[in-house]
């Protein structure tokens, strides 16, 4: 046997691959031939350099829970398998286009809305921020007659705080919070399972302005300005019922 | 001479029409209470898949961990690549799974890195030309030996991904060509010639880095 025949061969026969009869051929090659031994044992030294040199990984612990506890899950692996690592972050990116290119589109066009939305994107952050970080309440009370004079002296204003049990509000408590460059004061409605931020600070217009909803982030918010007074509702709730907590809270203001 | 070789990327494995669907469509037959039976049914394969693929666990960790080169990356891609293996499950044709399981794996790997690297997925060339198989005699193994501990965990994470999958398979979790042929979803002829080309190119890394540290 030549060298020509027998390299093609050789890594099979180093990693057993070879029937015994073929092994048998290249072995006689080997013992007569000095190149390709000296390649067969650089072949070899450089597999025994691998296994005793490079580690082979093992799965975390964390890892095998996290994957049997998957598997377990009736939802999780069945349906919601596939956009676990997927799809969610082409959604993702897919959505932030669409916000730029909308951004992009509205604000030649809305010069006046810019200020405004701005405020959106806050108020957004800062009700997410309440619900991570579990720093929803300063204040936890629902009787308003212990959330509105705690903000008194943390306040150079009285925000509004009605107790709203019967509508299907509870009042949860108040925190203070940073929005439109002040301190502002942010009360925590709940509704059943509904978190709902009510944010207000005194405006710097002093022109009404009456209620609009939005969306923004899946959030559904409501804005008004009243006697001075800015006001901006936000929950992941539905915007019907949103809009009536957004009334209940103007109308009983003005009572 | 630059050859460029297409770079094999293969998105979703070779998954067959689920059986049990099929043979649904084909009978049309409404078991009494479909809700609960599938319950059962959906029970039942996911306890024989837990039985089949999660002995496999190390192996599907340690390919991520090579070919991703990160902990974090492969941890995320292994519980993806479970969660695949399970929906293609009807697929498997039973056996020892290993290839099978690692083929998703894999696949989930490229998917990922496509996503995430795209500046890995840059052309081969023939490293016979830039590395002239020239044939020296032995000082080159005991210089081999001596990398043992010191450089060849860098060296392999060095290899173009495509060898280093293949390096791995064979080295580290003792794979028959058939099996990774089976788990790269390639010809046994391409494992041989990437495996020979592969183990050329590691011991030049070897050399070059010993060399670099003396």
């Amino acid at each position: 046997m030549t060298c020509d025949l027998a390299r093609p061969f050789l890594e099979a026969y180093i990693d057993r691959e070879l029937d015994a009869p073929d092994s048998l051929h290249i072995e006689e090659h080997l013992k007569a031939c000095n190149s390709c031994s000296g390649l067969q044992e650089r072949i070899e030294a450089l597999g025994s350099a691998i296994r005793a040199g490079a580690p082979r990984y093992r799965a975390p612990d964390a890892l095998r829970k996290r994957i049997q506890s998957d598997l377990r899950s009736p939802m999780h692996a069945a349906t919601l398998g596939r956009k676990h690592l997927f799809d969610w972050r082409w959604a993702a990116i897919a959505a932030s286009v669409l916000v730029s290119a909308i951004a992009v589109w509205q604000m030649p066009l809305r010069p006046h809305r810019e200020q405004e939305s701005l405020i959106a994107r806050e108020i957004v952050s800062s009700h997410v921020r309440s619900l991570m970080t579990n720093h929803l309440v300063d204040q936890p009370s629902s009787d308003q007659h212990a959330v509105k004079p705690w903000f008194s002296g943390k306040l150079d204003f009285s925000p509004t705080v009605k107790n709203l049990d019967t509508e299907g509000f509870t009042l949860a408590g108040g925190r203070l919070d940073y929005l439109d460059n002040r301190p502002v004061g942010a009360v925590i409605y709940r509704r059943r399972k509904h978190i709902l931020n009510l944010f207000v600070w005194p405006s710097s217009q002093s022109s009404d302005e009456s209620r609009h909803s939005s969306t923004t982030k899946g959030f559904n918010t409501v804005a008004w300005r009243t006697d001075g007074m800015q006001f901006w509702a936000i929950s992941d709730l539905n915007e019907h019922e949103l809009d009536l907590f957004s009334r209940l809270i103007s109308q009983t203001d003005k009572e | 001479m630059h050859r460029s070789i297409a770079f094999p990327i293969q998105h979703q494995p070779v998954c067959p029409p689920a059986r049990g669907a099929r043979e649904a469509e084909e009978t049309g037959a409404e078991p009494e209470d479909p809700t609960l039976t599938s319950a059962i049914a959906d029970r039942e394969e996911r306890a024989s898949f837990e039985t089949a693929m999660l002995p496999h666990l190390d192996a599907a960790y340690n390919l991520a961990r090579w070919m991703t080169r990160n902990e974090a990356d492969a941890q995320d891609v292994v519980q993806e690549a479970y969660l695949r293996a399970l929906r293609f499950y009807q697929g498997f044709a039973g056996g020892n799974g290993r290839g099978w399981l690692l083929a998703i794996v894999r696949n989930t790997c490229y998917t990922w890195m496509q996503r995430n690297r795209p500046l890995e997925q840059a052309l081969l060339f023939d490293e016979n030309a830039h590395f002239p198989d020239c044939v020296r005699a032995n000082p080159e193994t005991e210089l081999l030996r001596r990398a043992r501990e010191e450089s060849i965990e860098l060296c392999i994470r060095e290899l173009p991904v495509e060898f280093r999958e293949i390096i791995v398979m064979r080295e580290l979790e003792g794979m028959s060509y058939r099996e990774i042929a089976e788990a790269a979803e390639v010809p046994m002829g391409t494992v041989m010639s990437r495996l020979a080309r592969g183990r050329k190119r590691l011991e030049r890394l070897v050399h070059r880095a010993l060399g670099k540290a003396e």
